[in-house]
């Protein structure tokens, strides 16, 4: 960029003094060849053959090459006391250089004009003077001219390319900053920033949205990273209850008995890894799609109607009851495997966190191009405290973890949030300890087809 | 040596106990953090092994709780977390030491044992009295230097009294110590390990070095 900018003055400065340079150079040519025509026009007045009627002689250059003409181009040798007529009208025919043989050039001025002798004032005959001066002189102040133009102009292009050089390499001074800061920028460095006040303005814009860029991906990392860190925290129970099982069993033998229990405590782990392993992957899975989720044509109704029919099964040993009020929904484009997701998780942990005899009611509605879910239940409730943390990773209400509810990572809802965000769903959970929370969902889905006849309000 | 474990992830506890108890300690185990402060500030145990994320009361609160009621036993601290923050946090707060799950069990042996030594003021594993040798860690003894075979229950009680030598050991300490909940023995059960251990240990030797003080208790000494 520097170069570019120099390179752009020096033209720009070059064809300034190259205009400059032809217009001075013109001028003074013309000025010194007026000068010189001056003078061989003076001195074609003194002329000896032509006698003058001035008394101020003129010094004649001993180089001096004249003839004089009649009017038939003949050399003329005009009679003595012949002199050219004072009131005579010079008429200047010809202003040319030439070159004689030993190259040295020569102004050659021809001019018409009139002799007679002045005392009988009579025989006035026309007569054409060639006369030729040396134009050395002329043309060595013309190559001195040059000669200082060209120094002029070498040292004003130095010049100006060594100010094009400062002055854009002082411009691009805090641009080049400002890329040492980026190339600085790394995972690890990922809350470095920009100093936007010491750049110039022009700049500024464009380092702001570099910084907000940068803050994006610092949070994204941060999540990134804590995600990891809770999920490494997951692993480690598990595989240290393997561990430890199994090297303890290993000390020594052990009768039958006491191996099949050994398996036993092995596989529930093993359970408790491989459910982790599955959410981890769901996560995995649910992040790397984002935005560009396929979707397509799917019915509420029969979603619902599968989950409900998992959580009903999961409600019956723990004596809990299932109500779903869905209304008659249209078809809708969206992806079916996230939102069966999204009421799975949301019935399941209504269901799992629920007392016994409870209840948990399912409500949805279809209105203005938005599916509206709210799921119910009358289980403990969560403090208000933990509500912002609820979408967490792996974060719990109570952390008590029993190998009975394996499943129960902490990632149900923030897999629910997650979903949601493709979908660009919103939640909102209302809860009052110890008499049960509501979870409201509203997830924006296009319409595919009218209120299907068939589909009727399902209830369970 | 007594111990008790809290850990909630079941199988690891049972692990746990099952395998310090073949160690030779007697161990008591909870899941719940709340029954595991109860335990130890109602026993003097040797070593408390305690997992950090226990429902009820955390790891955290336990050992400030026991350490506020000036309760000495140490604690070595199981934790999943490994940020150093929260190791600092641990030992700050008054425990001993603390290990990373998933660990290795013969570090968790080293470590208590580590920790018993401290807490009987023992310097090497290795205990000498007059030409009695006791390796606590490979559970060898030797006797001018003849070889000593003994159960473990009588290995338990011999390291016991080698770590108070010199000291009068009651009943009770040795019932409190030496046995958990779980063990159905009766209280004679003691006068007949110490039998056992006279007859492997002091029998057509001299200088005895089981000494019993009536009414109090036994000691174990080169010296009556």
């Amino acid at each position: 960029m520097t170069r570019r900018i120099v390179i752009a003055i020096l033209l720009s400065v070059a064809l300034v003094l190259l205009l400059s340079d032809l217009l001075g150079y013109w001028a003074i040519r013309s000025v010194l060849l007026e000068d010189l025509d001056q003078t061989i026009l003076a001195r074609i007045n003194t002329l000896p053959q032509l006698g003058s009627e001035s008394t101020a002689s003129v010094a004649k250059d001993p180089n001096d090459r004249y003839v004089i003409e009649n009017d038939l181009g003949q050399n003329l040798a005009l009679p003595a006391g012949f002199s050219q007529q004072a009131q005579a009208r010079r008429t200047v025919l010809r202003k040319d250089f030439t070159t004689v043989a030993d190259g040295s050039r020569y102004r050659t001025l021809t001019v018409k004009t009139i002799a007679w002798n002045p005392q009988t004032k009579a025989d006035s005959i026309p007569v054409t003077v060639v006369y030729s001066a040396s134009a050395a002189h002329f043309d060595q102040l013309l190559a001195r001219l040059l000669g200082s133009l060209l120094v002029v102009n070498v040292l004003v292009a130095s010049a100006a390319a060594l100010v094009a050089r400062w002055s854009s390499a002082s411009a691009l001074k805090p641009l080049k900053n400002t890329a040492e800061i980026i190339g600085t920028i790394d995972e690890r460095h990922l809350d470095r920033r920009i100093e936007v006040d010491k750049l110039p303005t022009e700049l500024v814009p464009v380092a702001e949205r570099l910084n907000e860029m940068v803050a994006r991906l610092q949070g994204s990392f941060d999540r990134r990273r804590q995600f990891i860190a809770d999920a490494s925290h997951e692993l480690r129970g598990p595989v240290a209850a393997l561990l430890t099982t199994l090297e303890v069993c290993a000390k020594r033998p052990r009768d039958s008995e006491e191996y099949q229990r050994v398996l036993v405590d092995c596989l529930t782990n093993a359970q408790v890894l491989r459910s982790l392993v599955q959410s981890l992957m769901d996560q995995v899975k649910s992040e790397r799609f984002g935005q560009e989720v396929a979707r397509e044509p799917a019915s509420p109704n029969e979603i619902i109607q599968q989950c409900a029919v998992v959580a009903n099964a999961l409600a019956a040993p723990l004596n809990v009851q299932v109500s779903i009020h869905a209304d008659p929904l249209p078809c809708i484009e969206t992806a079916p495997h996230l939102l069966r997701s999204v009421i799975m998780n949301v019935l399941t942990n209504a269901v799992e966190y629920n007392r016994p005899g409870g209840r948990v009611t399912l409500t949805a509605s279809y209105a203005g191009s938005q599916l509206s879910i709210s799921v119910a239940d009358t289980g403990k409730g969560i403090p208000a405290d933990d509500l912002p943390r609820i979408g967490n990773p792996f974060f719990r209400v109570d952390r008590v973890r029993t190998l009975t509810s394996a499943h129960h990572m902490g990632l149900g809802m923030f897999l629910v949030q997650t979903h949601l965000q493709t979908l660009g769903g919103t939640i909102s959970i209302q809860s009052t300890l110890g008499e049960g929370t509501t979870v409201q969902m509203s997830i924006p889905a296009p319409t595919v087809a009218p209120v299907d006849p068939a589909s009727h309000a399902v209830s369970t | 040596m007594r111990l008790l474990v809290a850990e909630d992830n079941a199988s690891l506890a049972r692990s746990l106990a099952n395998g310090l108890r073949e160690e030779g300690f007697a161990v008591d185990v909870t899941s719940d953090g709340t029954e595991a402060l109860h335990f130890a500030t109602t026993t003097p145990y040797d070593c408390i092994i305690l997992d950090i994320m226990l429902p009820g009361t955390d790891g955290w609160e336990i050992v400030s709780r026991l350490r506020d009621a000036k309760l000495s036993s140490p604690v070595l601290f199981l934790t999943a977390r490994d940020a150093m923050e929260d190791r600092v946090r641990g030992l700050n707060l008054g425990a001993d030491d603390y290990l990373v799950k998933p660990f290795a069990w013969e570090e968790l042996l080293a470590r208590v044992r580590a920790l018993l030594r401290r807490r009987y003021e023992v310097r090497s594993p290795l205990i000498q009295i007059a030409d009695l040798t006791i390796d606590t860690t490979r559970h060898l003894v030797s006797r001018g230097g003849e070889n000593i075979k003994l159960s473990t229950r009588e290995f338990s009680l011999l390291s016991y009294l080698a770590a108070r030598q010199g000291e009068v050991v009651t009943r009770r300490d040795i019932w409190t110590h030496l046995y958990d909940d779980v063990d159905e023995s009766t209280s004679n059960v003691i006068d007949v390990y110490i039998a056992y251990l006279r007859a492997k240990i002091d029998k057509g030797r001299s200088p005895k070095l089981i000494h019993t003080r009536h009414g109090a208790g036994y000691v174990l000494a080169a010296n009556p």
